[in-house]
């Protein structure tokens, strides 16, 4: 453990691979989860085309991401200024734990468990994301690179083999409803985006194979969005106007395949795929946490210990459901996420040609 | 020891521990304690809701084990459901496992006098699986739920086995829970429910042998069709094909042509499409269907399953003439069976205060036209 710790801050270099992978799980983790609901709430039958955007906008940044984090590795650089960065991705990245965490413990609690108690839950993932994320970002990369076949594997059965009858005429008509809420649809759900930036606190160097090194990161950008528009686009296909009353969107599509027509309400493999996707998309951001602060107090054990004792303190005490974490993300705190979203990597942006950092 | 306490053994030992402690602690039922239902009835009497669960109590083991399964139907009155299944658990000492149900059967009255957002709740409990299937009874669930089927069996899972054929045929279409609260939310549509009803029939050779009482057996040949506001009407057997005819895509089914000499077509694969001009006041309805003629004529001195040039243009009349039967059917009972009026709105959403206009229907023309293409 205190090995793991002494490592933190220089066991952050990953592949350009490992960056594809780790973009592809985080891209579609959360947002076919609640996101469809709260979207289809606000948007209407036009949120394919919102979140089509969003994504769009998701994956250009990814690449920008990807060339910062070719020339800089901010953890081992010492320049003043960078504190003030440190600061504000703190904070950044607790607002989007706070609400994401929530989703994690509300899913588990309710499709693992009859009355799943939350403060249990909360407990079991308080030893277990600190772990992993004291681990350091090249074993987080590692664990998303195996996790990524398993994952994969399950996707492709359960996209193989469906089983719905859907009404695409429910997509129509198209902008068609006067909806006065379109416009929130691109800023109210802030919270659920920048999945880029906690991968500034990596560096990314490149791949032996140059394949891998060419096509990994357009392939699992375009994959993510393209991916996501698909889930999307069935959901309201499938849904239509009750797509607001379905919360975990992921879980209740992955109902109509073939094998769960045999299985009933629970599809034990949507279940394992998505709890292990989003507790690698927590601890990434738990990790991004840990990394702010402990570059802001010098101290990796004291800034996981803090930082896991304020997120689950948060969840038990302040957050408790599904609910205020929603609204907590809908409120002020998404103009605060939105902006860092551009303005982060956009500063380390002007940072690394500044600084003219080369590639790593 | 101070080298052991900073191992990674103990921090993995450290979680496996709590985890298996904060297991032990959260509230998990046994399967023992778990009623697990296979249908569920819902009826209304004017004041209270009647809730019936069919649930299943594992015999010797269970199916897997040989033993096999008796069931028993068990019922809750209140004001809503949730109450209900409260009661029902507390009655029982076992918790309501929804998992495995596959049928909901709804009463008439409960169509025609309840409260139909009642059927959300089944549609938000997470338990409940969105393919389970949703039925009208002709008079009360209860009936359904206490026909006594072939020996063995339960009414729930016989009327599920009825409902789910390998291939979409003409008749009455199965609907489930994800499509009828989907639809029903829309309320520019009419959603329909198939009509279940309950007939005795003779016990079979294979029940003689073991029991002597009559059967019941299950009628599903009509359709309900309903809005926000509950049961607007019924399709006979022959609206009923037609309907699914218009509204599905088939690939199975016989389709009778009535006359001098009467044929009929097995239907291979059908699709109905429906364009809308709101210029021209005009509602066209177009059929695709791929059949063979069920019988062998003889022509040209050999045996053919292809229709003659008369026989064709006698299909085609009389999927026009039906079509127009249901449309006319529902503009006497003034329901829109077909959606019309959702498809112009979706056509052309800035003349919706047009389209909604109450003699739209009556005004509009219908345009029926069927392309055959035949299989040899």
């Amino acid at each position: 453990m205190e090995k793991a710790l002494k490592n933190y801050n220089n066991d952050n270099v990953i592949y350009t691979n490992q960056f594809a992978i780790i973009a592809f799980i985080v891209m579609i983790v959360f947002k076919i989860a609640m996101l469809p609901s709260y979207m289809y709430d606000t948007v209407g039958r036009d949120s394919w085309i919102v979140i089509g955007i969003l994504m769009a906008v998701e994956g250009i940044m990814f690449f920008i991401t990807l060339y910062i984090v070719r020339r800089i590795n901010l953890l081992k650089d010492n320049n003043k200024w960078l504190y003030a960065f440190h600061i504000v991705m703190y904070v950044y990245s607790m607002i989007r734990l706070v609400t994401l965490y929530a989703g994690l413990i509300t899913y588990t609690s309710s499709s693992l468990f009859d009355q799943g108690r939350i403060d249990f839950i909360i407990i079991a993932f308080a030893l277990v994301i600190p772990y992993l994320a004291s681990k350091g970002g090249n074993t987080i990369a590692r664990l998303f690179e195996m996790m990524f076949y398993f994952i994969m594997a399950i996707l492709i059965v359960m996209v193989l083999t469906p089983s719905f009858k859907a009404d695409f005429s429910e997509l129509t008509p198209i902008f068609g409803g006067n909806n006065e809420k379109l416009g929130n649809g691109f800023v109210d759900f802030s919270v659920w985006f920048g999945d880029y930036v906690p991968l500034l606190y990596f560096t990314v160097k490149k791949n032996r194979n140059k394949i891998l090194e060419k096509t990994s990161v357009p392939l699992a950008v375009v994959g993510a969005v393209v991916g996501i528009i698909v889930f999307y686009v069935a959901f309201i296909a499938v849904y239509g106007e009750a797509g607001g009353l379905v919360y975990f969107a992921f879980n209740r599509m992955s109902v109509f395949n073939t094998l769960s027509d045999l299985l009933g309400a629970t599809n034990f493999l949507s279940i394992l795929v998505w709890i292990i996707m989003s507790i690698l998309q927590i601890t990434l951001l738990f990790f991004t946490t840990c990394n702010a602060l402990s570059c802001i107090i010098k101290n990796k054990i004291i800034a996981i210990v803090i930082n896991i004792i304020a997120i689950s303190a948060i969840e038990m005490f302040w957050v408790k459901n599904l609910e205020n974490a929603h609204n907590f993300a809908i409120g002020y705190v998404k103009y605060f996420v939105i902006i860092c979203e551009f303005a982060i990597p956009l500063a380390m942006f002007i940072y690394t040609k500044w600084c003219k950092k080369e590639k790593v | 020891m101070k080298k052991v306490l900073k191992s990674k053994w103990v921090i993995i030992i450290t979680i496996c521990i709590a985890l298996v402690v904060f297991n032990a602690m959260v509230f998990n039922v046994s399967v023992v304690k778990r009623n697990i239902v296979v249908g569920i009835g819902l009826d209304y009497d004017g004041s209270e809701y009647t809730l019936y669960t069919q649930v299943v109590l594992p015999k010797n083991g269970g199916v897997a084990s040989g033993g096999g399964n008796n069931y028993v139907t068990l019922k809750g009155n209140a004001q809503n459901i949730d109450i209900a299944i409260d009661k029902i658990e507390k009655e029982q000492g076992a918790i309501l496992s929804f998992a495995q149900a596959a049928i909901l059967i709804l009463g008439k009255n409960m169509m025609e006098n309840g409260d139909l957002a009642l059927v959300d709740t089944f549609f938000m409990d997470d338990r409940v699986h969105d393919n389970l299937f949703i039925v009208m009874a002709e008079d009360k669930a209860e009936d359904i739920m206490n026909a006594q089927v072939a020996a063995g069996e339960v009414s729930s899972l016989q009327l599920v086995r009825q409902l789910r054929p390998t291939k979409a045929p003409l008749g009455v279409t199965a609907i489930s829970l994800q499509e009828y609260v989907r639809n029903s939310k829309n309320v520019n549509k009419i959603n329909y429910l198939p009509l279940v009803s309950v007939e005795e029939t003779e016990p079979s050779t294979d029940q003689q042998k073991e029991n002597l009482e009559k059967a019941d057996k299950f009628l599903i040949s009509k359709t309900a069709l309903i809005d926000e506001n509950g049961l607007q009407c019924l399709l006979d057997e022959n609206l009923t094909q037609i309907f699914s005819l218009t509204k599905m895509s088939l690939q199975d089914g016989v389709l009778k042509v009535d006359g001098d000499e009467m044929f009929s077509v097995h239907i291979i694969d059908s699709k109905a499409k429906m364009s809308y001009d709101l210029d021209k006041s005009e509602c066209e309805i177009k059929f695709k269907l791929k059949t063979i003629r069920t019988e062998g004529r003889f022509a040209n001195s050999k045996i053919s399953f292809e229709l003659s040039k008369d026989e064709k243009t006698r299909l085609m009349k009389s999927i026009d003439i039906r079509t127009r039967e249901l449309i006319n059917y529902g503009l006497s009972v003034n329901v829109d069976i077909l959606n019309v009026v959702d498809g112009f709105l979706k056509k052309f959403p800035k003349e919706s205060s047009r389209i909604m206009a109450d003699d739209f229907l009556k005004q509009l023309n219908f345009k029926v036209s069927v392309q055959i293409e035949q299989v040899e």
